[in-house]
């Protein structure tokens, strides 16, 4: 067996390591191809017939914007209207909605003026500043209209359809578990190799879960309504190479990782259920953001101190790091229904909450997650209201209080007092961690030294804040990229659902998701190599850490959610009058 | 809808701001990873403070001069006398000299390259091979005697640097206390890093401006008095040499012709010589930066004018310059430049180093200074004492403000079978002929061996 051993030891890795190039490019390729290429069919879901059907518009998403601008769904070109007049959604029981955005002039249902809010029925006559609508269900749209008008394709999409005829390959979410499972099983054994034996149960029973929940996961999902798995397939690969990571640096903690792991699946799939139903997910909203303010004030009471910041929660047998879960919270809360966000049509409340948040983690002293709350607001204030005055304000007026917290707080400057030349802070605590990580990358070369042989896993927390060194020396700077390329992909996807998702919500939820994890993973990556300065955040999936990874998990499920739930959930036989009837649907094909 | 799908769009400046900082991580990376791979405190190069690697250095006639294995690093020249002789051109275990390969060529000696970092199972390993004789090496390190100084050989046809001497030296292997008065300077290599007052040898570039500007140079007689009163100021002379021509006043070394010369041939022409000699410049050495020396007439009247050409005032040079200048006269103006690691040792890298060319003096001039160098040895020096290597050469003792003079001895052999230009300074070492001559002659007798 130890003659077994000595040989692996010297000619296993010589192969294993273009395998794990190999297939890791395999995993990414297919997942990017079911990320962006996906057959989507837009459908009539119902005709606005204007004036006695002078004018016959078809409503194709599930929320509808109507008013006299461009930048609307639903354009109705008459001086009347205001130029954001109406929003019209689809409720759970299957019933079509419109809501009063403000308007000027007004909207009344069969003669009654509307408050707020009403449900539609067929032949209701709607009337918007005098001008007279009807709503009739989609089977009276025909093919000719469509053809005749252009409505469903832009002269822009059919040029380019045009041109592009040659199909591209569908990825498959199968081939890339698979070859996910053969790089679980090349790096469990090159890790089985180096690592001391004492590790090897917790070593073994991290990579059979890790083997087979990919699978359990793809083959039961959809009880929760999921058939595109490609954003947790992707999110699987990080956790594996995070494993190997934690394997090597950090043995002992193998199976704290793993039951967090456990605990993030958890509530990722409670999240995708809730998200599922927008009526609760609206409800619940409130709820979410006093929550999370009351968490940081605990933690911020009874806090404990680890490596200057009051950020731990001890609960006796685990401490935890509630502003990780907050984060989930903060985009729970944050995020809102067109509806909602054109009727309500104020930032206030948004601004004192994630001030709230951003003050409380400031006290704590972790500015790490405070810079990352920040960054969530700002895209939050984007994606909601789209002014872009209010987020130069919102930076300008930050930018402010950080130099007057600079001003009497000066020593907070000491820690980045070593960025952009860390090579000459080599041996003291400024340039220490950088130095290494940067000396342990190059080590690593494009294909690295192999799983466990590294140096700068003696480094403290190679495991957390360094672990993007920690891939490089050891699974070489190609894997590094790849692990990079999935935090995009998570972010493409994710503008990539406002196709697929039918309510702004998801499109919010997801794309302020998948930028928190962008951005974590640029102050990650850059922070430890002093391209920005270091603050000490963990690389989202991918570093040690239970908080983290099952927060990772919880915010994935935006993602998920975006990129699967199509259309709203309606209960049985609801409002069939209003179910798009499959011969007048248009499908059409969507290539990129 | 449509809205807020716009504004997602837009989040793509989220993943421009990862891209931009990512190119300039990978710009460093592709820029310094070589830099960061031998730091020292790189734990998967370095054990226990000493490089660990797969490679080896070489000299040219194959004597393995250090080895790099998993354990550690190693000088493998057997005799103390040719690890001191080479440690300027190998370097030691810390770093401290700059000229050495084991720190100029670290990440091949440790067997890192781009693809595979620093695991490299089955690699041989990489060596490096110097062009550095180590015969040579050691008959210039012994002929220095006690006096610490420098000495270069060159195959002034190829660039291939045969010897590179610097004194003091120490054993690597048994490193003395080298704080002491005695190993001052010690890391510094002085062929390529030292600078020196030059003395009567810096009369070749004063007589290459005179051969160009001075029509009648060759017809013209000076007067020595055992000096010359310039502008009320005595130039003193090592001799009282009387009537002299040009040609016997650069035999003879006679301040008081050069003294005169240097003032027909005027500031700005004196200067412009001297640019072209590469006196200010700095050369690349197998990527290793020489010294500059220091040439200027800013300030200098009519008598600096003239000590300026005779090689003192505040003149100062760079051996290798110096070397690099004989090159060029010994190979009709243009000289190759010198290299110390052979580049084509590996057959990958087949880009010689040592072909670019530049042209210092004119055809015509080399000549004429090729011949009055002849006619030095010839006439003063002793052409026996050279085993009919045909050598032209020049003396230089230069006046220093601590101590005796260094001594100089300048220049090539004519003979196109030993096409070598060598440079030997020996810090207050006193007259060039007493004392640079016999290390010359030394090291010459070695080097010719070596080159056939």
């Amino acid at each position: 067996m130890e003659q077994v051993i000595a040989f692996l030891n010297t000619y296993y890795l010589v192969i294993a390591r273009f395998l794990f190039v190999i297939y890791a490019v395999i995993i990414l390729i297919q997942l990017k191809r079911c990320m962006f290429h996906r057959s989507e069919t837009t459908k009539v879901l119902a005709v606005l017939n204007v004036e006695d059907g002078a004018i016959r518009l078809p409503i194709t998403h599930y929320e509808t914007t109507i008013g006299r601008s461009k930048a609307c769904d639903v354009v109705v070109p008459l001086p009347v209207m205001s130029r954001q007049h109406a929003v019209l959604s689809m409720e759970e029981n299957g019933m079509w909605k419109i809501s009063d955005t403000n308007s000027n002039g007004g909207i009344s249902v069969n003669g009654e003026d509307l408050e707020q809010d009403s449900l539609i029925s067929v032949g209701d006559e709607i009337s918007m500043a005098g001008v007279k609508m009807r709503l009739s269900p989609p089977s009276r749209y025909t093919d000719e209209d469509s053809e005749e008008k252009g409505w469903l394709e832009s002269r822009w999409e059919r040029f380019r359809r045009k041109f592009r005829r040659r199909a591209q390959k569908l990825g498959s979410v199968n081939v890339a578990l698979g070859a996910l499972s053969l790089f679980q099983v090349l790096a469990f054994l090159q890790l089985y190799i180096t690592l001391p034996e004492k590790y090897m149960p917790s070593l073994v029973t991290c990579f059979v879960v890790l083997l087979i929940l990919p699978w359990v996961y793809k083959f039961s999902a959809y009880l929760l309504g999921i058939r595109n798995i490609t954003a947790e397939a992707i999110a699987f690969f990080l956790t594996t190479i995070g494993f190997c990571t934690t394997a090597s640096a950090a043995p002992y903690s193998l199976i704290k990782e793993l039951l967090a792991f456990l605990l993030g699946i958890v509530i990722f799939c409670v999240m995708c259920g809730i998200l599922r139903n927008l009526n609760l997910v609206m409800k619940l909203r409130r709820y979410a953001g006093i929550i999370s303010i009351l968490v940081l004030a605990v933690n911020l009471l009874l806090g404990v101190t680890k490596n200057g910041q009051k950020n731990w929660i001890d609960l006796g047998f685990v401490s935890v790091q509630p502003s990780e879960f907050v984060k989930i919270l903060f985009v729970f809360a944050g995020a809102a229904t067109l509806e909602w966000l054109l009727t309500t049509k104020n930032l206030t409340r948004l601004i004192v909450y994630a001030t709230g948040c951003i003050g409380l983690l400031f006290l704590m002293g972790d500015f790490g997650t405070a810079l990352i709350f920040f960054f969530t607001f700002l895209v939050l204030i984007f994606m909601t209201s789209g002014d872009v005055r209010a987020i130069i304000l919102t930076c300008v007026s930050a930018g402010m209080g950080g130099l007057l917290i600079l001003f009497f707080k000066p020593y907070i400057m000491n820690r980045f007092a070593a960025w952009g030349h860390v090579w000459e802070h080599v041996n003291d605590s400024a340039g220490f961690q950088q130095t290494r990580t940067l000396m342990a990358s190059a080590s690593g070369g494009l294909l690295g030294i192999g799983g466990g042989n590294g140096f700068l896993k003696q480094v403290f927390a190679a495991d957390t804040d360094l672990v993007f060194g920690v891939i490089c020396e050891e699974w070489g700077l190609l894997i590094a990229l790849l692990v990079v390329a999935c935090y995009i992909l998570f972010l493409l996807g994710a503008i990539r659902s406002r196709k697929t998702t039918y309510s702004s919500y998801h499109i919010i939820a997801a794309c302020t998701a998948a930028s928190i994890f962008l951005f974590q993973a640029s102050l990650n990556i850059f922070g430890a190599t002093d391209v920005l300065p270091i603050t000490g955040v963990t690389l989202p999936f991918v570093s040690n850490g239970g908080s983290s990874i099952a927060a990772s998990w919880g915010l994935l499920s935006f993602i998920t959610a975006a990129l699967n739930y199509t259309r709203p959930k309606m209960k049985r036989n609801a409002a069939s009058e209003w179910e798009p009837s499959p011969r007048t649907a248009r499908k059409r094909v969507v290539r990129r | 809808m449509k809205r807020i799908g716009r504004r997602a769009k837009i989040l793509v400046v989220v993943i421009v701001y990862f891209l931009v900082c990512l190119c300039v991580l990978l710009g460093r990376y592709a820029k310094n990873a070589e830099k960061w791979v031998v730091h020292p405190a790189n734990q998967d190069v370095y054990q226990n403070g000493v490089p660990t690697g797969k490679g080896t250095v070489l000299s040219k006639d194959g004597t393995v001069l250090l080895t790099l294995d998993e354990n550690g690093t190693s000088y493998a020249a057997k005799d103390a006398l040719l690890r001191k002789a080479t440690l300027h051109a190998v370097g030691d275990l810390n770093d401290n000299i700059s000229t050495g390969v084991l720190k100029t060529k670290k990440a091949k000696l440790i067997g890192y390259d781009r693809i595979n970092g620093t695991y490299s199972p089955f690699s041989l390993g990489d060596s490096v091979k110097l062009t550095i004789d180590a015969e040579t090496s050691k008959a210039a390190y012994q002929a220095l005697g006690n006096y610490n100084g420098a000495v270069g050989v060159y195959n002034y046809l190829t660039g291939e640097i045969i010897c590179m001497v610097s004194k003091p030296s120490y054993d690597p292997m048994d490193p003395p206390d080298l704080d002491g008065d005695s190993y001052k300077g010690v890391y510094i290599n002085r062929v390529v890093n030292g600078v020196y007052t030059p003395g009567s040898v810096f009369k070749l570039i004063t007589s290459a401006a005179a051969i160009d500007t001075i029509d009648d140079i060759y017809d013209q007689t000076f007067t020595c008095r055992g000096g010359i009163e310039i502008n009320g100021e005595w130039i003193a002379c090592t001799g009282n040499h009387g009537e002299i021509s040009f040609e016997e006043a650069l035999a003879k070394s006679c301040n008081a012709a050069f003294a005169e010369i240097s003032n027909q041939v005027g500031k700005e022409t004196l200067l412009n010589y001297v640019q072209d000699a590469g006196v200010n410049n700095q050369f690349s050495i197998s990527g290793i930066k020489t010294s500059k020396g220091n040439f200027g007439l800013s300030k200098a009247d009519e008598v600096g004018l003239a000590w300026a050409g005779i090689g003192q005032y505040t003149d100062m040079v760079n051996p290798m310059q110096f070397l690099i200048y004989m090159g060029a006269i010994a190979n009709g103006g243009t000289a190759v430049t010198p290299y110390y690691v052979d580049s084509t040792a590996k057959l990958l890298n087949q880009v010689k180093l040592g072909s670019k060319e530049n042209r210092m003096l004119s055809q015509d001039t080399a000549d004429q200074l090729k011949k009055l160098m002849r006619n030095n040895v010839e006439s003063e020096y002793g052409d026996s004492r050279f085993d009919g290597l045909s050598i032209c050469g020049k003396t230089g003792t230069a006046e220093v403000d601590d101590g005796r003079p260094h001594a100089w001895f300048v220049g090539f052999s004519d003979d196109p079978s030993v096409p070598l230009a060598f440079v030997v300074v020996v810090e207050n070492g006193g007259s060039g002929t007493g004392t640079a001559i016999p290390v010359a002659q030394a090291t010459l007798k070695a080097a010719a061996k070596a080159v056939e």
